[in-house]
């Protein structure tokens, strides 16, 4: 049975605060109910990007549905922020370590996020005015906790679609382009440091 | 309130090199002993997943150009 | 799980960085998926459009040529729950003799409409860059608007005048 903690969401167009739920074991059952409830809205946000000669998202076409049979292996864990029984975003983890590549932290345990998104009703890419905000921070937030959990000390990584670059840059270090895969997605991590310091708020 | 997940304790039996490969990996790695046998754990049945699938795992000799298939019984 | 947090105060500041910026990560270990579903998920190898091309080709052309969706299952000698499927559900993929009916009353090049509907592969990405455009331009609707009617007819011309060469998946 999966954990549920409470945690707050930022809710532009309704005061300030919204409280939401972070759930951290998701079932199949869960992100196949969120599949079927964010595609619609990314397809229709799809066809008004395109009306606007706008380009699409590079990751339009995830299907999280068909994620679903990694939750088979005890390797995976799937987590998501939940707000008035709506995903309002997830996260696909290994639970496998990963090995840290940053010099202060290479060779050790890191835990890798394998996927990332936000609900499209959250990106202001996607509508013009975006239900939440900080879904994507809640899950980092949630990651680094896993990882500490783990035994992994905090340390993430993660490898960024370009679109989502900028973001992880804020608060990760961004290694660069990885040689060992054909598309060249850059490959950041996050130092113990770094998630101490995006936790406090401080420039990381 | 937060719910807790569930965690049952067992005892593990282990022989005198079986420990000391624990404690080696554990100290190398960083990791606790009980994080050094989760990880094991998982590893193992994601590598069972494949090969019942009928996928074959190599080891790579990058520096060689060499490749030989791992031949496991699980 | 632990409790690791950041406080209400951090939280506003952080959440206010990140609007505006598209929140998405990808993993590329090959633990679980094969490398070609792996480059798939980055974008490098998307099936969905030409899919949905397909799906969206069936049912305007049927519309374009006035016939329910009943004449034309008739006509076909298709089931009509298998009809609504093809025009409905993208990971739907027809058998080649379904396929080959479809094109004959629909008036379609049979090459094309068998690679478009997953049957066959070919090399042909003029083929596959038209598919694309014409899934981006257009959703079912009622009636063809001019824009979708025009977007159809636009795609039926690319298809009519590419070159398959096909292999049987």
């Amino acid at each position: 049975m999966s954990a549920r903690r409470k945690c707050h969401l930022r809710a532009p167009g309704a005061g300030d605060l919204a409280e939401a739920e972070l759930v951290d074991e998701l079932s199949k059952d869960d992100l196949i109910r969120a599949h079927l409830d964010w595609a619609p809205v990314r397809l229709m946000a799809l066809k008004r990007l395109h009306e606007a000669k706008l380009p699409w998202p590079e990751h339009w076409h995830w299907d999280w549905s068909k994620k679903a049979d990694m939750l088979d292996l005890l390797a995976y864990r799937c987590m998501g922020i939940e707000q008035d029984g709506r995903m309002q975003g997830l996260m696909m983890l290994s639970t496998i370590a990963a090995k840290g590549r940053l010099k202060a932290q290479e060779g050790k345990a890191v835990l890798y996020i394998e996927f990332l998104e936000s609900a499209p009703w959250n990106l202001r890419a996607l509508v013009e005015a975006p239900k939440f905000l900080g879904v994507g921070i809640r899950l980092l937030e949630a990651a680094i906790a896993l990882s500490e959990e783990e035994g992994f000390g905090g340390r993430i990584g993660l490898h960024s679609l370009p679109q989502s670059e900028d973001f992880y840059r804020k608060y990760m270090t961004d290694l660069g382009p990885d040689s060992s895969q054909s598309q060249g997605l850059r490959y950041f991590e996050m130092s113990t440091e770094q998630m101490h310091n995006f936790l406090e708020g401080k420039k990381p | 309130m937060a719910t807790e997940l569930t965690k049952r304790t067992m005892t593990l039996n282990l022989t005198d090199a079986e420990m000391r490969v624990l404690e080696l990996l554990s100290s190398q790695k960083d990791l606790s002993k009980t994080a050094v046998i989760r990880q094991a754990l998982r590893l193992y049945q994601l590598l069972d997943n494949r090969l019942s699938k009928g996928e074959k795992l190599f080891f790579e000799d990058t520096a060689k150009g060499e490749k030989a298939e791992l031949m496991l019984m699980i | 799980m632990k409790t690791v947090g950041m406080s209400d105060e951090v939280f506003r500041k952080r959440a206010a960085e990140e609007d505006g910026c598209m929140v998405s990560a990808i993993g590329l270990q090959p633990l679980f998926t094969k490398r070609e579903e792996a480059r798939h998920e980055a974008g490098e190898v998307s099936r969905e459009p030409v899919r949905l091309a397909f799906c969206t080709l069936i049912s305007y052309r049927r519309r374009a040529l006035r016939f329910s969706m009943e004449t034309l299952a008739q006509k076909a000698n298709v089931e009509l729950d298998e009809l609504l499927r093809i025009e409905e559900d993208m990971s739907y993929v027809p058998e080649a003799r379904t396929v080959y009916q479809l094109a004959n009353q629909l008036k379609l090049p049979i090459p094309q409409l068998l690679v478009l509907s997953g049957n066959a592969t070919s090399a042909n990405s003029e083929l596959t860059e038209a598919a694309v455009r014409f899934a981006a331009r257009s959703r079912a609707v009622e009636k063809l608007n001019r824009e979708q009617s025009d977007a159809l007819n636009e795609f039926v011309k690319v298809l009519v005048e590419q070159k398959v060469q096909t292999k049987k998946k």
